[in-house]
């Protein structure tokens, strides 16, 4: 009887004898998705990974730029309508467990993106913390990303869009946009995604890469001079920089940088790299990057100041007189000042100027999103919750809630807790 | 003979299984953000109810030979015929859907039906162990399910927001406090106990098997809601069918880890596995107790073979959902009248003896 026992287990062996169904190399994995808008219903790129061309795959060679992905545009009502039809024109079956990225062109955007709500939430393929991005054409950014030193297409894009150190996009993925469309606690901003308008250098070459031999040429971006100067002491003498408008010369078009803003699930307007670095401060996403300003006494010399927001900025709310104090501390270390100013003689000073600087630009971007644009992107509707005891009343309120009826003061604190490695008397 | 803590991991897990599946969801759709506050509210009520039990209930015989003693072979059919359905209408929803949220998060290329054969079949072997076995297992598994899910709730931290457990009394105080009484059906596998007191040393261990597993079920059904209500913001929290699943899929730690689901299916499975077979053991005792059938492994197959026949009759998973909600409504009433009930009848039924 023992025996017979022992015998029924044999076929549990079978169990564990690997995957059933699909093999890991029998299927072609999304790593990015654009949505643009076409004659009858939408035209969806689809960019999935080359494994052989990536680091570690068959070949163990890897690749770089366009030869790690490729791209395969369809024309669909629905995004797995596009992946079904997709399924029948390459050989593997298409995947969308490892997508990064979603890009909507701004023209699908301002319809609204409640279908792509609709369809992240009910799906599982696709991780919550998949990044949405607004381009002024999906398709050709997805064409336009060929990444020069990662040989993963994933990686390229968590390092460009989870990017710490980095404020010039908002760190805002697929989930929040979800909650902040159905709960309507407050409107979302999304990272803006574009590509430089450029001229291709063919003097100037790299290195061959990849198996396939294609030389990487560099490019110079036109459009960095349309991005317009910052006004003020805030990043002073930096550029408020559209995606595709990075002033930089490299292989690799695509760029990510500023902020797409929306009401409800509709996109409204776009913002600049600056306004994007001021959005993370005020909702204490603002992680580790480098500020430029100047002294009020001497405002042709630049102050460069790594600055750090360590707690998130307290909002005080005047419900009844419709008015908010905004609390923001940023630690600094100064990076960089000219030789012949001794900043160290006027720390105190500075951070004075710094603050009045931030609190003047920090306003006039809430000016503009609540007063002009009416877009709760901080979302104080959702901050006055707590003022209310049940959702039907919160609801009834939320009914007569205007944006442009608030006003906000902005309160900076700067703290300059280092120099550098250096200290002049 | 189960001890008393196989007892109670045995009663921990058969609570916890239900806020795995959808359970929090029903919750969140009687009392909006504020489930948690009923969930504390219904876990003093249990323990107050249980505590109602443990005074009227002084046999350590189970449910259905204390009615036999009470109110003699009629008594002892009805309670036995009552028991049968509390508990099938428990387990029913769990065999619909289980197979059907396997194949929603885990295998969508195989057919639920092949999933739910195999899973009756796992639940029948695991009857047929017998209860104490599956005691023994528990008391192994349930500590290591609990450190899972502390170090599930610690990666959520990142997640949570405060502003989202506002408004604080959510859909109103008396969805909470009134219609969200029907919150104490999340107790009712306390049922159970009634049946397994027969497979324990003493009444003491009934008692303080009861009181431990509600106040321990109830507070990982806090945990739960809190996290889920912390972290999805209202009424987008209605819309998820397994809210569990929806925050495991949060955790983020890079690319190096970003996919805990993988850890808590496992988890999950062993967990619903046990729960079913213990049901399956039990249910099949009470037949065989009711109707005063020989105890034979055959018995276990054929109620199998019924309870995966009922689960079959909703044609949809929302269905089957449906069906789940109006379940919870009202189960809870008979879980926590029975034993009081019969506890009573058979005291005065001992008094008169006495007496007599």
């Amino acid at each position: 009887m023992k025996k017979a026992k022992c015998l029924l287990l044999i076929p549990l062996i079978f169990t564990l004898s690997s995957c059933v169904g699909e093999e890991p190399n029998d299927i072609a994995y999304v790593t990015a998705l654009g949505i643009d808008k076409a004659e009858s219903g939408y035209l969806y790129t689809i960019q999935f990974a080359k494994p052989n061309k990536i680091s570690g795959g068959s070949s163990e060679e890897g690749g770089s730029g366009g030869d790690i992905v490729e791209n395969i545009s369809i024309e669909a009502p629905t995004i797995y309508s596009a992946i079904n039809n997709a399924n029948s024109i390459v050989s593997k079956n298409f995947s969308m467990s490892h997508a990064k990225i979603i890009v909507v062109s701004e023209e699908t955007a301002k319809e609204g993106l409640n279908g792509i709500n609709d369809t992240l939430s009910r799906n599982d393929e696709i991780r919550p913390g998949v990044y949405i991005a607004i381009a002024e054409n999906a398709g050709e950014y997805l064409e336009e990303v060929k990444p020069v030193i990662e040989v993963n297409p994933s990686k390229y894009y968590q390092l460009t869009y989870e990017n710490n150190n980095e404020s010039s996009i908002p760190k805002n993925t697929a989930l929040d946009f979800y909650f902040a469309c159905i709960s309507g606690d407050e409107d979302c901003v999304l990272p803006l995604a574009g590509v430089a308008e450029a001229d291709e250098k063919s003097e100037t070459t790299n290195e061959k890469s990849g198996s396939g031999g294609e030389e990487d040429k560099s490019i110079t971006n036109k459009s960095q001079q349309e991005a317009e100067k910052n006004e003020g002491g805030f990043e002073s003498g930096t550029n408020n920089k559209l995606a595709g408008q990075a002033g930089v010369t490299i292989t690799n078009k695509s760029e990510a940088m500023g902020i797409a803003i929306f009401k409800e699930d509709k996109y409204i307007e776009k913002m600049g790299s600056t306004e994007a670095e001021i959005y993370n401060m005020l909702v204490g996403k603002f992680r580790d990057d480098y500020l430029t300003f100047y002294a009020d006494s001497t405002p042709e010399i630049p102050i460069t100041v790594k600055t750090e927001e360590r707690v998130k900025p307290k909002y005080k709310i005047n419900k009844e007189k419709k008015e908010i104090d905004i609390y923001i501390r940023l630690i600094c270390e100064l990076q960089s000042v000219s030789e012949k100013y001794r900043a160290e003689r006027s720390i105190e000073q500075i951070e004075e100027s710094i603050s009045q600087m931030t609190d003047e630009r920090l306003e006039n971007f809430v000016k503009t999103l609540y007063g002009e644009l009416g877009a709760d992107v901080l979302g104080i509707k959702g901050k006055l919750k707590s003022r209310f005891l049940t959702i039907d009343e919160y609801e009834e309120y939320c009914k007569s809630f205007k944006p442009e009826e608030w006003k906000f003061n902005i309160h900076t604190e700067i703290k300059m807790l280092r120099t550098g490695m250096t200290y002049y008397n | 003979m189960l001890t008393q803590k196989q007892l109670t991991t045995v009663l921990v897990n058969a609570i916890a299984v239900k806020m795995l599946l959808t359970y929090p969801r029903v919750l969140i759709l009687m009392c909006g953000n504020a489930a948690w506050i009923n969930v504390l509210y219904c876990t003093g009520l249990a323990v107050l109810l249980f505590g109602a039990i443990r005074l009227a209930y002084n046999t350590d015989k189970n449910i259905i030979d204390a009615a036999a003693e009470a109110g003699g072979t009629w008594l002892r059919i009805t309670v036995g015929v009552i028991l049968f359905i509390i508990m099938s209408a428990n387990v029913v929803s769990l065999i619909r859907v289980f197979p059907e949220i396997i194949r929603l998060v885990l295998l969508q290329n195989t057919r639920e039906d092949l999933i739910g054969v195999i899973f009756i079949a796992a639940l029948i072997i695991g009857a047929v162990c017998g209860i104490e076995s599956i005691g023994r297992v528990h008391e192994i598994f349930i500590p290591i399910a609990g450190i899972v899910f502390v170090v599930f709730l610690l990666l959520l931290i990142p997640k949570y927001n405060i502003e989202l457990i506002f408004p604080i009394m959510g859909k109103g105080t008396s969805d909470i406090f009134i219609q969200g009484i029907s919150g104490l059906s999340v107790f009712s596998d306390i049922m159970l106990l009634n049946m397994l007191i027969s497979h324990t040393n003493s009444i003491d261990n009934y008692k303080r098997a009861g009181t431990k597993s509600i106040l321990i079920g109830g507070i990982c059904a806090f945990f739960i809601i809190a996290a889920y209500a912390l972290s999805y913001a209202y009424p987008g929290s209605e819309n998820f069918l397994i809210p569990i699943y929806q925050l495991e899929r949060m955790i983020y730690l890079s690319n190096f880890f970003s996919r805990f689901e993988a850890i808590f299916q496992f988890i999950w499975t062993i967990s619903i596995l046990l729960y079913g077979s213990v049901y399956l053991a039990v249910i099949t005792e009470v037949w065989e107790t009711s109707f005063k059938i020989k105890p034979a492994k055959i018995n276990i197959i054929s109620i199998a073979i019924v309870l995966t026949a009922i689960s079959a009759f909703p044609d949809s998973l929302s269905i089957a959902t449906e069906w789940e909600i109006f379940i919870t409504k009202w189960i809870y009433i008979p879980v926590f009248l029975l034993p009081i009930a019969v506890g009573l009848l058979c005291n005065i039924k001992r008094k008169k003896k006495d007496g007599g």
